[in-house]
C-alpha cells in the first residue's frame, strides 16, 4: 500500500527542485508517482491542478485511480490522464512534466498549422543526453494542454523514449522512479541548453551528433544505467562535517547547474580510503549514496566514474576532485574542438572569473586519456572534457574544485554571449594568457 | 640546474666556490637540506664544530616574483636534536643572490669571534673575507647591524647577525636580518653563536635572469593579479597584520590560554591586544620584504621606543599564554627579544611553562635568584627577556627550552612542545590536521615547516577543509607541509598561498630556469625533501614516539561550540599511520626503499 506521507514528502522535494531549476513555474507541470490503494488496487499520487511546486501541502496532492475516472480526478493535474497512460507503460513508476523551457526553445518552428507529426526530433549534443535519452521525440498539438490526443500520443512516445516534447508546451519524462522521471526531465532541459548555446556558437550540430555517435560506446561505458539503489547511505555519518559540506556541495552543484540533478560525482581522499559522492547535484532532501571505499582499484567490478576518481589520487596529490557538466562549458568546448588545429584546445576567459582562475583552461579529446587529463589537472587544476564535462581538483577540498567548475561555467557563458552579440572575443583575451 | 656554492671552513679558513646540482631540489630549503645531508654527520652536538649550517636561495630570488627576497637556512637543531630549518624575509637572501650565490655553508668554528663579508667583487679573496668580531662581540642586533653597514656598504649591503642570545648559546636564538627579520626557530642563532661568527655581511646587485622572459612576465602578471584580488594578500594583512588573526582564532575557540590550559578568553579584555587595536593605538607604518606586496610588517612605537611588532605568535605566546593582555608590555618585551635575538615563540612558550610550574609550586622564588614567573604578571616584561639572551639567574634555565625546563623541575607534562619546539598559538584540539602537523614537522612543533592547516578552517576560503575530521587529517596535513616546502624552497612568503597555488610557482620556475617543471615535479620535489629531512631525523635518533603531543592535548578536552575535543592516542596513531601511508614511510616513519628510490634519494 502507498505510504502517503513519504509519497507526499517525495513529490514535494522533487516539486521544490524543479521550482528551482524553473522547469515547474507557479501552477504548471506535475508529478505522478503509481501505487496501491488499501484494497490492492491500481492508483497514482497526482499534483493537483494549479497547485504550487514549490509549497505542496499534503492536500494538494490526490490519490486518483490508475484504470478509470473517480472522483480523484476533480482535483487532480489536467493532465491526469496523460500520466495514467504512461504510468500503465511496463517499468513505469513516475511520470512528470515539466516546463523545460530551453528543450521548447531549441525544438519550437514556424511551419503553419495544423502541422504534421512527428516533427523534427530534439537529438542532443552533449553526452548526458546522448548516453540517456538519444533522441526526444517532439509533437505538434492544437490543443496542447491536456487534450485526448496529447494523451495518446504522449504515452505512445514515451513506449518507447524517456521522455517526448509537446511541441511549444513543455516535456514529459518517465522513470522507474520518481527521481528517475526528475533525471530524465533535467537531462532533457540540459541538453536543450546545450543545443541553444551551440545555436549561438555556430557549432556544426550534425558533425557534433556524429562524434557523439562514434563515442557511444564509451560513452556507455562510463555512464552505468541510472540507478536509486544506493540513494540515501551514508558511509561515513561519524563526521556530521564531512556528510554537511558533501551535502552543501550537492545542492551548490544543483542549484548553481554545475551538473544536472544526479549526475556528476564528488570525492574527498584520505590515506587508504575516499569519501565518494557519485551523484554530486544532489537538491535538497533528495540525496544521493555518500560512500567510503578504497583508494585502491577495484578493477573491472568498480565504474568508470569511480575509478576515475582513483586514478587521479594516485597520480597527483589532490585531495578532493569534482566532475560535473554544466551546459555552457560543454556547449564552448564542443564549439573549439570543432575549429581546433592546433592541438591544444584552450578556452581563454575575457571576464573578470579569469582572473581569479586560470587565463585559460584547457580541452582534451575525447574519450579522456587518464594519463593526460591528470597532466591537466596537475598545471590547472581544471579540465574540460571534449564530450566529457569539466574535472576539477582541490588541494584541499571539494569546495577549492567546485569553485574552479562553477568559474569555468561563467567563463564559458561569457564567451557564449559575447559571439552573440558579435564582440571581437581575440582582442578581450588578456595578454597573460599567451603563455598560460 | 647549477647553483653556485661558497662553502666557508672556519677551522681551516678555506674558501671555496663550486657548483651543485639542484635540480631535483628547486632551490632554499630543498637545496639547503640536500646540501646540509650531503655533509653533516646526524649525530652531531648542535653546538659543536661538527654541525653545519647552509643558507640557500632560489631561482626565483631576486626576481619580480612577488616575495621573492626570502632566505632559508637547514643546520642541526641545538633546541630538539632534529632537523633545524629557519625561514626569513627582509632582503639578505636576494642580496646573498646578488652577490652571485646560491648557497652558502658554514663549517666549523672559529677559535676566537668573526664576521664574513661576501661581495660580487671581482677575485675570491675580494669576494669573501673573514674579519675579526672582538669588538662586536656582545652587542645588540641593532648596534651591529649599523657599525657593519657603516663598514661595508651602508644600505647596499645587508647584515645578518648573531645576537647576544645567540652568543649565550640560548637554544631558541635566532638569527636576524633587517633589524627585525628573523631565521626565528629552532635555535640558528645559537648555531652560529657556537661557531664564533658574529655576523655574515652580504653586498652584491647582479640580477637575477630568468630563461624566458616573456613567459616568465605572463606568469607573475596572473600571479600579482590574483594576488590583488584575495582579502589577505590585497589588504587585510597590511591593515591590521599577522595579529589581525587574534579575535578571529578566538572566535574558533583554539586561542591558547595558560600554557594551553584552555581557550577561554574575556573578549573585553582581548580587545586589548588584537591587530585592530594595535593598528589604532601603536602602528606607526606597515612594511614589506623584499618585492612583497603584502605589506605585513608592523612597525610601531611605545613611548619613545620604536621597533617591529608583535606578530600573532608573538602576541599570544607572549600574551594570553601567559594570562598577560597588556599590549604594550608584549611589544616592550618583543623588542628586546628582537634586539637579542631570539624566537619569541619558544620564549613565550617557556615562560609560561615556567609559570605553570610556579603556580603548582615546584619551582620557587628560591630556584631562581628571587625572580618569579607569574600567570598575568605583565611587569615582567622586558625584563624577563633580558635575563634569558643573558642567561643570567633564571634566563639560564629558561634559555634551554621548556622541555628541559619541564624535566628538570620534574614536570615533563607542562612542556608544551614536540621533539623540544614549542607549540605555535593555535591549540591542536581544535583540528586534528594542525595536530598531526605539529607531531610530524621534521623541526618539532612548527605551523609553517608542520603545514598550515588551521589556515584552511579559518581564512582557506574556498580550500576550506572539514575541520574536525580525523579521516581526511594526514592528507590536509601532507599537502599543506608540501606547499610550504615549495614555498620555502622558492625563497617565497607562505602569504602568497592565500592567492596562489602550486601551478603558478612551477610555471615561474620553469620560465626561470628554462627547465619543464611541472607541477607534479615541484610536488616530488616537496616529497623528496620531506623525505630527505626524515631521513635525518631518523639517522639523528628520532623514532615514532617523537610523532607525539603533549599528554595534556591527549587527555583534557577544550570546548568549541558545543562539542569537547582532544586529540586521543587512538586518533594519533590512526593520523601517524595514515600520514606515514601517503608519505611512503613504514610504521614506524621510516622511510621505505622503494619511497627512495622513486624519488631518487641516495642512501
Amino acid at each position: 500500500m502507498m505510504d502517503k506521507d513519504a509519497v507526499f514528502k517525495k513529490i514535494r522535494a522533487v516539486g521544490s527542485a524543479a521550482l528551482t531549476l524553473d522547469i515547474e513555474n507557479s501552477h504548471s507541470g506535475n508529478i505522478s508517482i503509481k501505487g496501491k490503494d488499501k484494497f490492492g488496487n491500481d492508483m497514482l499520487a497526482i499534483t493537483a491542478t494549479g497547485s504550487q511546486k514549490g509549497e505542496l501541502t499534503k492536500e494538494k496532492i490526490c490519490y486518483p485511480s490508475l484504470n478509470k475516472i473517480n472522483f480523484g480526478y476533480f482535483k487532480s493535474s489536467s493532465e491526469t490522464d496523460i500520466h495514467t497512460r504512461i504510468l500503465q507503460l511496463p517499468g513505469v513508476n513516475a511520470t512528470m512534466h515539466g516546463h523545460t523551457k530551453m528543450a521548447t526553445v531549441v525544438t519550437i518552428d514556424d511551419a503553419p498549422a495544423p502541422k504534421t507529426n512527428p516533427r523534427a526530433p530534439m537529438i542532443p549534443v552533449d553526452p548526458l543526453g546522448t548516453r540517456y535519452l538519444r533522441q526526444v521525440p517532439v509533437d505538434w498539438f492544437p490543443v496542447a494542454c491536456g487534450s485526448k490526443e496529447m494523451s495518446e500520443t504522449v504515452g505512445e512516445r514515451l513506449a518507447s523514449n524517456k521522455a517526448c516534447i509537446v511541441q511549444a508546451h513543455g516535456a514529459f519524462a518517465k522513470g522507474g522512479t520518481v527521481d528517475e522521471a526528475f533525471f530524465n526531465l533535467c537531462l532533457l532541459e540540459h541538453s536543450g541548453e546545450v543545443l541553444y548555446f551551440s545555436g549561438i556558437l555556430g557549432t556544426d550540430l550534425e558533425l557534433a551528433r556524429k562524434r557523439l555517435g562514434d563515442l557511444l560506446p564509451a560513452l556507455e561505458k562510463a555512464m552505468p544505467d541510472y540507478s536509486a539503489e544506493l540513494d540515501g547511505k551514508v558511509d561515513f555519518a561519524d563526521e556530521p562535517e564531512t556528510v554537511e559540506m558533501f551535502t552543501s556541495l550537492g545542492f551548490r552543484a544543483f542549484e548553481s547547474r554545475y551538473s544536472p540533478f544526479h549526475s556528476g560525482s564528488a570525492s574527498i581522499r584520505g590515506a587508504s580510503a575516499l569519501l565518494y559522492v557519485p551523484k554530486i547535484s544532489l537538491p535538497r532532501d533528495i540525496p544521493g549514496p555518500m560512500l567510503e571505499v578504497s583508494l585502491g582499484s577495484g578493477g573491472e567490478k568498480d565504474e568508470y566514474e569511480l575509478e576515475m576518481h582513483r586514478f587521479i589520487y594516485a597520480n597527483t596529490p589532490f585531495k578532493a576532485v569534482v566532475h560535473c557538466y554544466p551546459s555552457e562549458v560543454e556547449a564552448l568546448s564542443l564549439n573549439v574542438m570543432q575549429n581546433e588545429t592546433k592541438g591544444s584546445a584552450k578556452i581563454i576567459p575575457i571576464d573578470a572569473e579569469g582572473g581569479f582562475l586560470y587565463p585559460a583552461i584547457p580541452i582534451l579529446p575525447a574519450p579522456p586519456d587518464p594519463d593526460l587529463l591528470c597532466r591537466a589537472l596537475l598545471e590547472y587544476k581544471v579540465a574540460i572534457v571534449e564530450c566529457g564535462g569539466i574535472w576539477s581538483c582541490g588541494e584541499q577540498s571539494p569546495g577549492e574544485a567546485t569553485r574552479h567548475i562553477s568559474s569555468a561555467k561563467d567563463i564559458s557563458f561569457y564567451r557564449i554571449m559575447a559571439k552573440m552579440r558579435g564582440l571581437n572575443i581575440a582582442a578581450m583575451e588578456p595578454e597573460r594568457a599567451r603563455n598560460w | 640546474m647549477k647553483c653556485n656554492t661558497l662553502e666557508i671552513n672556519l677551522d681551516s679558513n678555506e674558501i671555496i666556490e663550486s657548483t651543485a646540482d639542484g635540480s631535483l631540489w628547486l632551490g632554499g630549503r630543498g637545496l639547503a637540506v640536500k646540501l646540509f645531508t650531503d655533509i653533516v654527520d646526524p649525530k652531531c652536538d648542535p653546538l659543536g664544530p661538527g654541525n653545519v649550517m647552509v643558507f640557500a636561495v632560489s631561482p626565483l630570488t631576486g626576481t619580480t616574483a612577488p616575495t621573492a627576497g626570502r632566505g632559508h637556512v637547514v643546520f642541526k637543531s641545538p633546541l630538539t636534536g632534529a632537523i633545524g630549518s629557519a625561514n626569513s624575509g627582509g632582503k639578505w637572501g636576494r642580496v646573498l643572490k646578488g652577490a652571485g650565490y646560491d648557497a652558502l655553508i658554514i663549517k666549523g668554528a672559529s677559535q676566537k669571534p668573526v664576521y664574513i663579508t661576501i661581495n660580487d667583487g671581482e677575485s675570491l679573496t675580494e669576494r669573501v673575507a673573514i674579519h675579526d668580531a672582538s669588538d662586536l662581540w656582545g652587542k645588540d642586533v641593532p648596534v651591529t647591524t649599523d657599525i657593519l653597514a657603516g663598514r661595508h656598504g651602508g644600505k647596499a649591503c645587508s647584515v645578518l647577525v648573531t645576537s647576544p642570545a645567540g652568543e649565550k648559546k640560548v637554544r631558541f636564538a635566532a638569527l636576524m636580518n633587517e633589524y627585525n627579520r628573523a631565521y626565528g626557530r629552532g635555535g640558528s642563532g645559537a648555531v652560529l653563536g657556537s661557531k664564533n661568527v658574529k655576523a655574515i655581511v652580504v653586498k652584491g646587485d647582479r640580477k637575477t635572469g630568468v630563461v624566458e622572459p616573456e613567459r616568465f612576465k605572463d606568469v607573475i602578471a596572473q600571479t600579482r593579479h590574483v594576488m590583488k584580488a584575495a582579502p589577505a594578500t590585497k589588504n587585510v594583512l597590511r591593515e591590521l597584520g599577522t595579529a589581525g588573526l587574534v579575535e578571529l582564532i578566538e572566535i574558533m575557540g583554539i586561542l591558547p590560554h595558560r600554557n594551553f590550559s584552555d581557550c577561554r578568553h574575556d573578549m573585553d579584555i582581548l580587545r586589548n591586544i588584537t591587530g585592530e587595536t594595535m593598528t589604532d593605538t601603536i602602528l606607526e607604518k606597515a612594511g614589506g620584504c623584499f618585492g612583497c606586496p603584502i605589506m605585513c610588517q608592523r612597525h610601531t612605537r611605545v613611548g619613545d621606543k620604536k621597533g617591529e611588532g608583535p606578530e600573532y605568535e608573538t602576541m599570544v605566546l607572549m600574551g594570553p599564554l601567559l594570562d598577560i593582555y597588556d599590549l604594550n608590555a608584549i611589544t616592550l618585551g618583543n623588542y628586546v627579544a628582537n634586539e637579542m635575538g631570539m624566537d619569541t615563540m619558544s620564549l613565550g612558550v617557556t615562560l609560561a611553562c615556567a609559570a605553570e610550574l610556579f603556580e603548582m609550586g615546584a619551582i620557587s622564588a628560591t630556584d631562581t635568584g628571587g625572580v618569579s614567573i607569574r600567570f598575568g604578571d605583565a611587569s615582567m616584561y622586558p625584563h624577563i627577556v633580558e635575563l634569558v639572551a643573558a642567561r643570567s639567574g633564571i634566563g639560564d634555565l629558561l634559555a634551554e627550552g621548556s622541555r628541559s625546563l619541564a624535566e628538570r623541575f620534574g614536570h615533563p607534562e607542562t612542556a608544551m612542545h614536540v621533539k623540544g619546539m614549542e607549540l605555535p598559538a593555535y591549540d591542536p584540539r581544535g583540528m586534528p590536521a594542525q595536530a598531526v602537523g605539529y607531531m610530524t614537522s621534521p623541526t618539532g612543533a612548527c605551523h609553517l615547516r608542520g603545514g598550515y592547516s588551521i589556515s584552511l578552517a579559518y581564512f582557506g576560503g574556498y580550500k576550506e577543509a572539514p575541520r574536525f575530521s580525523i579521516r581526511q587529517a594526514a592528507m590536509t596535513a601532507k599537502n599543506q607541509q608540501d606547499i610550504g616546502i615549495i614555498q620555502d624552497s622558492l625563497g617565497i612568503c607562505r602569504f602568497t598561498g592565500y592567492a596562489t597555488g602550486a601551478e603558478h610557482w612551477a610555471k615561474a620556475y620553469s620560465a626561470a630556469t628554462g627547465e619543464d617543471a611541472s607541477r607534479e615535479a615541484i610536488e616530488e620535489a616537496a616529497e623528496r625533501i620531506a623525505t630527505l629531512e626524515r631521513i635525518f631525523n631518523i639517522e639523528a635518533g628520532m623514532t615514532r614516539a617523537d610523532d607525539d603531543l603533549p599528554p595534556r592535548f591527549k587527555t583534557q578536552t577544550i570546548a568549541i561550540g558545543d562539542r569537547e575535543y582532544l586529540v586521543s592516542e587512538n586518533d594519533r596513531n590512526r593520523m601517524l599511520d595514515d600520514y606515514y601511508m601517503i608519505r611512503g614511510w613504514d610504521k614506524d616513519g621510516v622511510p621505505l626503499k622503494e619511497t627512495c628510490e622513486k624519488l631518487e634519494i641516495k642512501q
